[in-house]
């Protein structure tokens, strides 16, 4: 009994995380038949990778940002900006080039941001982002020479002739789906990599307790910075990509608003900020969760009740589709009541339980491997770091 | 841009005028009135629960449903007067009583320290709260957009230098819109009675203690839990009533909050956070500087486009440079 | 024993969420089969090619994107929605097309953006198998879907979407019923020169219909030899007082009189209205104030313009309201819509004509082509292509003279490609607080005037009453 505990425990999550992988790379063949579906794949890993990565922003580093869809926007801006005219810089501006252009700026401006905001703390924090996004999307709407305004930019799109092929077999969504499923596993594994390396318990310990960090000889200021300039590089880098896949081809400044923003926050909470995958769960469960409630469908005997009660059904927001009930608001209402319920009962979220419940096992078995070994490592690497001068002036 | 800067100078010196200027100051100070009330409840909220709440435009956003509701369903029954008034106090009790009940059920649990990340996870209940808050107003009223008529209308009368139409009140040069009239002018009662209250009267003082001193606070009797509740009630309270004056000048929809929101956010941090005279003039200071901002952008095209940006850039900038803004307390 | 309830519990939710997906939609037809020949139909539109191949019930599905969240202006989405529900029930009244298969509207929200306009595309003609698409209120959502319409080769016929790209592009399948902006700002041009105006302030929103809609009009202007400004604002701003006084004061500027025009579509241009009245630029004899054409749904502008009394507003259609209420064609129809909105005053709006007959359009082309293929049906469109051989419907007569066989000579703009070319434009006038539509003057053109009279100075009230 106990060799077969320890064999669950060690291959149950790689047997889940294959077959995880699995389902999202069939999945257009399985609904080859139904794009639209595919389409709300590619938009739910588009939400998914926000989603994590402003886990770790937020969750990991403690850094509450709303300014996350801005640097999405930003780096697809910047992206469709070059990309527009040929001939800027004396390159040819493919997506190919302009893409990591795009992603550069967001890095860049991210570092800006992420140095002015060192004295900010939690709250000062959340409101400077908010300001920043806000400025960022009033300023793409009023500049329309620049940007195409409200009506938004058009971008040039990518074809990717390897995937082309594809959409015989699986669906007219199959290359965008694919593009942003690698994209999906890419910021996966660079956010894993940083999380795992050193810098993963100086997030943490830098979250908990600054002063304490500092005083342990963790360089704050680096540590902070880095963090903001990884996370929006990673939402620059899947926005500019969604928006030039073929099938999109269009960015608008509103997708940046702060509703869209709340969305994501809300999506990664409900999952669990405090882990990666569990947010990015979160995000794919919960993007066709929404998209399913627009319609559920309902039994015949139910509909033709319901039918008889259209008009009170819709003096209260509710509709009637073909063969279910249309939720409208109600279903974002019901999210809502979700996210509060997430916060109060579960702050871990309720993916981030049942992933750390199938990882528990291994963990034990690894920290128990590891920790002699790293926490020798770490202290060595602490005498190497300069000790930061007290960044917290000012500050609340 | 430096191009449209040169442009102004010739073509547009007729909007360097002391009477423009005075009418885009004055209407600037009308509006700044209103924001001013939107900013003590938040600033109050802050002062003595020590967490800026992120649904502070929805109790806005919900005062002005009410009082909609409110008259839609009484105003063929009741005198115009009176159903002004009865609208206002139900919008105040509706949003004090969401306001407590919230305060009870999720943020007392941080106050008695059983929440890890109290920080964080005051942001996300308070914007988790805006969020239910939003769609369900979109559920409960749908999305088009609902209009109250003027409490009152102007008495219409022509005295040379002042006169006066149904609609607006004309001194000199400078035309001010009735609604906007009748709502600053509520804005202006309800701060004298909250200045009032918080400064002569037992219950007022005691909120000012407990922001001050918890401890000393609570040794002299006065029992910090419900002061954060009636605190947190009291800020919902203005905010819905600054939403109710408005209602009769803005269409409203259910997510007229979101830029009340953010608003209060820039004139809270302006002011210095938790300072209630800080409040007052940061309401003031982000009219003025909006009313003129937009009036006198160089080039007309995105003048009204970039009206919102004003305040937030200065916002901004005090975050950056003197995140105290100017009368915050050193923290 | 606990791990292994773990793993049949995420397979299952897994099952479950994949299993969920699926069933969204109508079940599509995997495979269509044409004479016992396989033919092989990759993921793309499902619409059935032929009468045969309706379902047991026979019932046709046409798409109906429409705009019913915000941003986008869901009053006018509801106002089409309306609209297009009363032709479907007056189609199926009469047994459906040809008499005997039922046509059924499928509605999908694109809340006026670019992607939901694509995402709306894409499900109506790959979930829900629609032979043909009708409606669309919003330019920048109407973009985008043409796009996919031409990608799947299924027909799309656009209501209310002005901006002269829909149909400059001249794509097969893209037909317009609702007036190319150009033609709007030629109408508003000379309107102002008649009225002898020699400035107007444009208001516009910032979007793809007003920008280009507002530039137009100011060389239109231009070329009359009347100054103009165009002042932008977005779509749900809320506070324009400093705005207002900034018209007011450039306005000062200018001897004689002077127009405000309002191109801010939706709920926002009421907003400006009423505080533009607030702020002192009331209507008056020196001061021409032409409100957004949504003035004319009459009960919600009294709402929220009170003090919007003596504003001009626009009419684009076939006819005038008074002209179109006498056409035999729309007496079911104005009868249908305002009992539909249970307002005996509820005159439809243009967008509600205009819906209506885009998709009763859809419904004759498809009994006259007697054929659900999608090339069928845009011949049978392109059949109609004098006001000869045209349908006559709520608005008028429809045609298109330009198309597939009739290119677009040079000296016609490029947008007159399967443009409906008849839309008039008539300026209104209110001139007493809750009036309804039908109690509107016509003021322009001359021929057209309903009161006898052009622009009612505020104060006056026409005489021929």
């Amino acid at each position: 009994m106990n060799t077969m505990r320890a064999y669950y425990d060690r291959y149950l999550p790689w047997a889940l995380g294959i077959a995880f992988l699995f389902g999202l790379l069939v999945f257009p063949f399985y609904q080859r038949e139904s794009p639209y579906w595919v389409y709300v794949g590619a938009n739910a890993l588009f939400y998914a990778i926000l989603a994590s990565s402003w886990a770790l922003l937020a969750g990991y580093n403690g850094q509450f940002s709303f300014a996350h869809m801005a640097f999405m926007g930003l780096a697809t801006y910047a992206s469709g900006i070059v990309g527009r005219e040929a001939g800027i810089w004396a390159l040819n501006w493919s997506p190919a080039l302009s893409i990591p252009f795009g992603v550069l700026v967001a890095g860049v401006v991210g570092l800006l941001i992420g140095y002015l905001c060192l004295r900010l703390r939690s709250t000062y924090l959340a409101l400077f982002t908010i300001a920043f996004a806000e400025i960022l999307r009033l300023v793409f709407k009023a500049e329309v020479d620049l940007t195409g305004g409200p009506n938004g930019l058009y971008l040039k799109t990518f074809n990717l002739p390897f995937l082309e092929g594809l959409t015989r077999y699986a669906s007219t969504y199959a290359p965008m789906y694919y593009t942003m499923l690698a994209v999906f596993l890419f910021s996966l594994v660079v956010m894993y990599a940083l999380v795992n390396s050193r810098y993963g318990i100086f997030f943490r310990a830098v979250r908990e307790d600054e002063e304490a960090a500092a005083a342990l000889g963790v360089h704050v200021v680096r540590v902070r910075i880095l963090a903001f300039v990884v996370s929006s590089m990673i939402a620059g880098l899947a926005g500019a990509v969604f928006h030039h896949s073929p099938g999109i081809g269009i960015v608008v400044p509103d997708e940046m608003q702060i509703g869209r923003m709340s969305l994501v926050i809300a999506m990664a909470v409900i999952g669990g900020s405090n882990n990666l995958m569990a947010a990015a769960i979160g995000a794919l469960f919960l993007h066709f969760a929404l998209e399913w409630l627009q319609e559920i469908p309902m039994p015949d005997a139910l509909m033709s009740w319901l039918q008889a009660h259209q008009a009170t059904l819709e003096a209260w927001g509710f509709g009637l589709g073909e063969a279910g009930l249309k939720t409208n608001a109600w279903r974002m209402v019901a999210f809502g009541i979700l996210l509060m319920v997430t916060l109060r009962f579960w702050r871990n979220g309720l993916v981030s339980p049942i992933l750390e419940r199938i990882m528990q096992a291994r963990a034990k078995e690894e920290v128990a491997r590891g920790r002699a070994a790293k926490a020798g490592k770490d202290l060595a690497d602490v005498d190497k770091l300069v000790v930061d001068e007290s960044p917290n002036e000012g500050g609340q | 841009m430096v191009a449209t800067l040169l442009h102004f100078v010739p073509a547009q010196m007729w909007l360097i005028t002391p009477e423009f200027i005075l009418r885009l100051l004055a209407e600037g100070l009308l509006i700044g009135l209103i924001y001013s009330l939107m900013a003590l409840g938040l600033t109050l909220i802050f002062s003595v629960l020590g967490i800026v709440s992120f649904s502070h435009g929805e109790f806005y956003m919900i005062g002005g449903y009410v009082v909609y509701l409110f008259l839609q369903k009484f105003q063929n029954s009741l005198p115009r007067a009176l159903t002004g008034i009865g609208a206002l106090l139900a919008a105040m009790l509706v949003t004090f009583a969401i306001g407590v009940v919230f305060e009870r059920l999720f943020l007392q649990p941080m106050a008695r320290g059983e929440v890890d990340r109290p920080n964080e996870y005051a942001i996300l209940t308070t914007f988790g709260l805006a969020f239910f808050l939003q769609y369900l107003m979109l559920g409960l009223m749908g999305p088009f957009p609902k209009k109250a008529r003027r409490f009152f209308d102007l008495p219409v009368f022509d005295a040379g230098l002042i006169q006066a139409t149904k609609a607006s009140l004309k001194i000199g040069n400078i035309t001010l819109g009735a609604g906007r009239l009748i709502a600053g002018l509520i804005a202006l009662l309800a701060l004298l009675a909250m200045l009032y209250f918080m400064f002569k009267t037992w219950t007022g003082r005691a909120l000012q203690a407990t922001s001050q001193d918890r401890q000393a606070a609570a040794v002299v009797g006065i029992n910090p839990m419900n002061m954060n509740t009636l605190a947190f009630g009291l800020g919902a309270m203005l905010a819905g009533l600054a939403g109710a004056v408005l209602v009769s000048v803005y269409s409203w929809v259910p997510w007229v909050g979101v830029i009340a929101s953010s608003k209060s956010f820039v004139i809270i941090v302006l002011g210095g956070m938790g300072s209630i005279p800080g409040s007052l003039l940061g309401g003031l200071i982000i009219g003025v500087v909006e009313s003129l901002g937009t009036g006198l952008f160089p080039d007309p095209v995105r003048a009204q486009a970039y009206r919102d940006v004003f305040g937030l850039v200065i916002f901004a900038l005090v975050l950056l440079v003197k995140p105290t803004g100017l009368f915050g307390r050193k923290l | 024993m606990k791990r292994w309830w773990l793993l049949l519990l995420t397979v299952a939710v897994l099952a479950v969420a994949l299993a969920a997906c699926r069933g969204g939609g109508a079940a599509p037809e995997t495979v269509v089969v044409t004479q016992g020949v396989q033919v092989e139909k990759e993921s793309g539109p499902c619409a059935p090619q032929s009468f045969d191949e309706l379902g047991e019930d026979g019932v046709i599905k046409i798409g109906v994107p429409v705009p019913l969240s915000a941003p986008g202006s869901v009053a006018g989405g509801r106002a089409m929605m309306t609209a297009v529900q009363i032709a479907a029930d007056q189609v199926n009244a009469k047994g459906g097309i040809l008499g005997k298969y039922p046509v059924k509207p499928i509605f999908y929200d694109t809340s006026g953006l670019p992607e939901r306009g694509t995402a709306a595309m894409e499900y109506l003609i790959t979930q829900e198998c629609v032979v043909a698409v009708a409606g669309e209120y919003h330019s920048a959502a109407g973009m985008a879907e043409k796009e996919v319409a031409h990608k799947y080769g299924i027909p799309a016929i656009f209501a209310e979407t002005w901006n002269d790209d829909i149909t400059a592009v001249q794509y097969p399948e893209v037909f317009r019923i609702a007036p190319a902006s150009s033609m709007v700002a030629k109408g508003d041009a000379q309107f102002f020169k008649d009225m002898g105006v020699s400035w107007v302030a444009i208001v516009t929103e910032n979007t793809d219909y007003g920008i280009p809609a507002s530039e137009s009009t100011q060389k239109r202007l231009a070329e009359l030899g009347i100054e103009s400004e165009i002042y932008k604002a977005d779509i749900g701003t809320q506070e324009f007082a400093a705005l207002v006084s900034r018209i007011a004061q450039d306005i000062t500027q200018y001897e004689g009189r002077k127009a405000v025009l309002v191109l801010i579509t939706g709920e926002t241009s009421y907003n400006f209205e009423q505080q533009a009245v607030e702020g002192g630029l009331e209507p008056s004899e020196d001061l021409i104030f032409v409100a957004n054409q949504v003035a004319a749904n009459a009960k919600d502008f009294w709402q929220n313009v009170p003090d919007g009394n003596y504003m001009v507003f626009r009419w684009v259609g076939g006819g005038s309201p008074f002209a179109m209420a006498q056409r035999e064609e729309a007496k079911g129809f104005i009868e249908a819509y305002k009992d539909a909105w249970n307002d005996p005053y509820r005159f439809p709006e243009r967008y509600a004509f205009e819906a209506y007959d885009a998709f009763m359009l859809v419904v004759k082309a498809i009994e006259k082509a007697q054929s659900l293929k999608a090339e069928d049906i845009i011949a049978a469109l392109e059949s109609f292509d004098s006001p000869e051989n045209g349908v006559a419907l709520a608005q008028g007569v429809y045609y298109f003279p330009y198309g597939s066989h009739n290119p677009v000579p040079d000296d016609q703009p490029a947008w007159m490609w399967h443009q409906w070319p008849e839309p008039k434009v008539f300026f209104l006038q209110y001139w007493k607080v809750d009036q309804h539509l039908e109690e509107a003057c016509v003021i322009w053109p001359a021929d057209q005037q309903t009161c006898g009279t052009d622009y009612l100075v505020p104060g006056t009230e026409p005489a021929t009453e």
